[in-house]
């Protein structure tokens, strides 16, 4: 039914008639990832196909039209069992459980990724549907990005599209007042988000305000068995970010103290800087301090790992490093070794990547994931794997 | 009556001559600022990157530029992969932002990244970046060359603090048009990179190069960028160059 829609939403689009239709661009991407992984004793294998197709049109010369849809199929390993991946004195009690308690399921899916009207003004930009909404200066983590899930593994793959209305002002050369509104099924539950913005002396510098309702993990013991359980809370969100330079290093920070409805308050900041070399070796490293989460390993609960797995991945420990390298062997092959490292429970994932342009049009990375650690770290358990990906842009 | 006319005329060429020979390093210097830094232009440019391999790669972009280079907008327009990613460069290359519309991020870069090469090309973001050779160097006129052809001046520049990071640069400039024919950049005694300037001709009364090549003397690979439009003096909005209208697609 739902595949229905979207294929008549599409013939729609293109059959709109006030639109000549050299101005309706279409364009898009295939890609495939292979990602192995070795669980147990065994290689567990997973792959997708992903069609994106993208459309674009300039209505008027102050009014626009983007959308994207995306078709992915899954292969391979498609039911994800979470007892795989918990620490043994957490999934010994749940192997009693009945299989779909534990099991994620990924099924093929098909869905408008953004599709948003966009209203330009000399002023103001009016930007209304389903569309990209990235906050914050950090690499790996945005403390005040609270409208899209993060993959600390592939921080700039792109995001899912969030349902809003924003509103953009602008003010001074490079000044801006960003208001957004996420609607939930009631006033009470959407999300509302204040972000002003202003370069300074070489500095982008900004402040934002957020207040959402949200599902928050705690744990509950059901007949001695360790579970967890979810609650809904008003989560209000301070915070704010810079970058600029200082010292000759690309440098950058971003904090957000969060206060919530129910459960303790909590602060998220990091900092990071970055260099390039006349050869063109680039450094990178981010710090990232997460009072969410357990300084000691013994305290990381179901709650806090069922939250790292969900979509809002929030890591388990308190003290993070990021640290990176990257080096253009050749104008079209980059070399790359990151490090994700869990200084609390001194656990890490090392990840060497690289990317290589086969022709105009096709891109491939290959990554692999390496990781140390004891068990019952956040990383140590993580078996070892990597991923092959190739995305044709036509 | 004639021998007088061309006595004359003689006599204005040889003034001409005797002028352009007096003039400082100074003036020279301007008047390359003076050509190079135009009002207001607009373009679309093809560039072919020639990997050391032997592989191609061809982008091509769209660029606006005002206030005598001040302020550049380039917008690539193909091939798909790189179509909307944007490069904003604002008092004289000394801000630069870069959007992609993959991610509708839009991200300042620190002066180290200016180093980095553009869209895997041989041109780093500050050899595409405004800039007043007079504010951005300090040079000495050490004589004067055939390039190509052509009588030149040839100038040792050193950049200043507002200047790029190469160690040193040496520039040929057209001892007529005052227009630069080659660069060699170094750092800082060994020479990295070339960049030679093609196919002259003058537009709008502007002497433009329409081919420039950028070879990679360390690894062999090098980048033509080719103009394929271009208008001078033309009226442009200053909304254009502003990170709001980064994002507009």
């Amino acid at each position: 039914m739902k595949s229905k829609f979207y294929l008549f939403y599409f013939f729609c689009l293109c059959a709109l008639p006030p639109l000549p239709a050299q101005e309706l661009e279409i364009s898009g991407y295939f890609e495939n990832q292979f990602f192995p992984q070795k669980m147990g004793d065994g290689l567990k294998l997973q792959d997708y196909n992903k069609l994106r197709l993208d459309l674009s049109t300039e209505i008027s010369d102050n009014l626009s039209f983007n959308t994207d849809f995306i078709y992915r199929t899954f292969h391979g390993m498609t039911s994800i069992n979470l007892l795989d991946f918990l620490p043994e004195k957490l999934s010994r009690g749940l192997v009693a459980l009945p299989r779909e308690y534990t099991t994620i399921e990924q099924p093929d899916e098909n869905y408008l990724d953004n599709a948003y009207l966009t209203f330009y003004s000399e002023r103001m930009n009016v930007r209304l549907g389903k569309q990209q909404l990235p906050w914050g200066a950090g690499y790996t983590w945005n403390p005040t990005d609270i409208f899209n899930d993060k993959n600390t593994f592939d921080p700039t793959y792109e995001k899912v599209g969030v349902n809003a209305l924003k509103i953009e002002l602008s003010f001074a050369a490079e000044g801006m007042l960003s208001a957004v509104l996420s609607p939930g099924e009631v006033w009470e539950n959407s999300t509302k988000a204040l972000k002003l913005r202003q370069h300074f002396h070489g500095f982008d510098l900004s402040a934002c305000f957020i207040e959402k309702e949200q599902q928050t993990f705690t744990d509950a013991l059901v007949m001695g068995i360790p579970l967890f359980t979810t609650f809904t809370e008003k989560r209000r969100l301070f915070g704010g970010d810079f970058s600029g330079e200082l010292f000759g290093l690309g440098f950058w920070a971003e904090g957000a103290y969060n206060k919530m409805k129910i459960s303790e308050d909590y602060g998220q900041y990091l900092t990071g800087a970055d260099f390039t070399f006349e050869n063109g070796l680039y450094l990178t490293a981010e710090y990232y301090r997460n009072e969410l989460g357990k300084s000691d390993k013994k305290d990381y609960a179901l709650s806090d790992w069922m939250r790292l797995f969900s979509a809002s991945g929030e890591n388990l420990g308190q003290n993070y490093l990021f640290a990176g390298q990257r080096y253009p062997v050749s104008e079209l092959w980059n070399w790359s070794n990151f490090a994700l490292i869990n200084l609390d429970d001194k656990s890490a994932i090392l990840f060497p990547w690289f990317d290589y342009s086969f022709n105009d049009n096709t891109e491939i990375i290959l990554v692999g994931y390496l990781p140390l650690g004891e068990k019952e770290t956040e990383f140590g358990e993580f078996g070892y794997g990597g991923f092959a990906r190739v995305r044709v842009y036509f | 009556m004639k021998k007088s006319g061309l006595f004359i005329i003689l006599l204005a060429l040889g003034y001409q001559r005797a002028a352009a020979q007096t003039l400082t390093p100074q003036e020279i210097i301007r008047k390359i600022d003076t050509t190079e830094r135009v009002a207001s232009s607009w373009s679309v440019m093809r560039q072919i990157i020639t990997t050391s391999g032997g592989k191609k790669r061809t982008l091509e972009m769209e660029t606006w530029m005002r206030d005598r280079n001040d302020k550049q907008l380039m917008v690539y327009t193909a091939p798909k992969r790189v179509k909307g990613d944007k490069i904003l460069m604002l008092n004289d290359g000394d801000d630069i932002w870069f959007y992609t519309p993959k991610t509708d991020r839009v991200r300042h870069l620190a002066s180290h990244a200016k180093k980095q090469k553009v869209q895997g090309s041989d041109f780093a973001y500050e050899d595409i970046s405004g800039g007043e050779i007079e504010k951005d160097y300090t040079y000495q006129l050490l004589g004067e060359e055939k390039i190509v052809g052509v009588d030149c001046y040839k100038f040792e520049l050193i950049p200043t603090a507002s200047g790029p990071s190469y160690a040193k640069l040496i520039l040929w400039a057209d001892k007529e048009k005052f227009l630069t024919l080659r660069i060699d950049y170094y750092e800082p005694d060994e020479i990295l990179k070339r960049l030679q300037m093609d196919d002259i001709r003058q537009i709008d009364g502007h002497w433009t190069a329409f081919k420039m090549l950028m070879k990679n003397l360390q690894d062999g690979g090098e980048t033509i960028m080719e103009i394929l439009k271009i208008k001078y003096d033309i009226k442009i909005a200053d909304k254009i160059f502003t990170t709001k209208n980064l994002k507009r697609r």
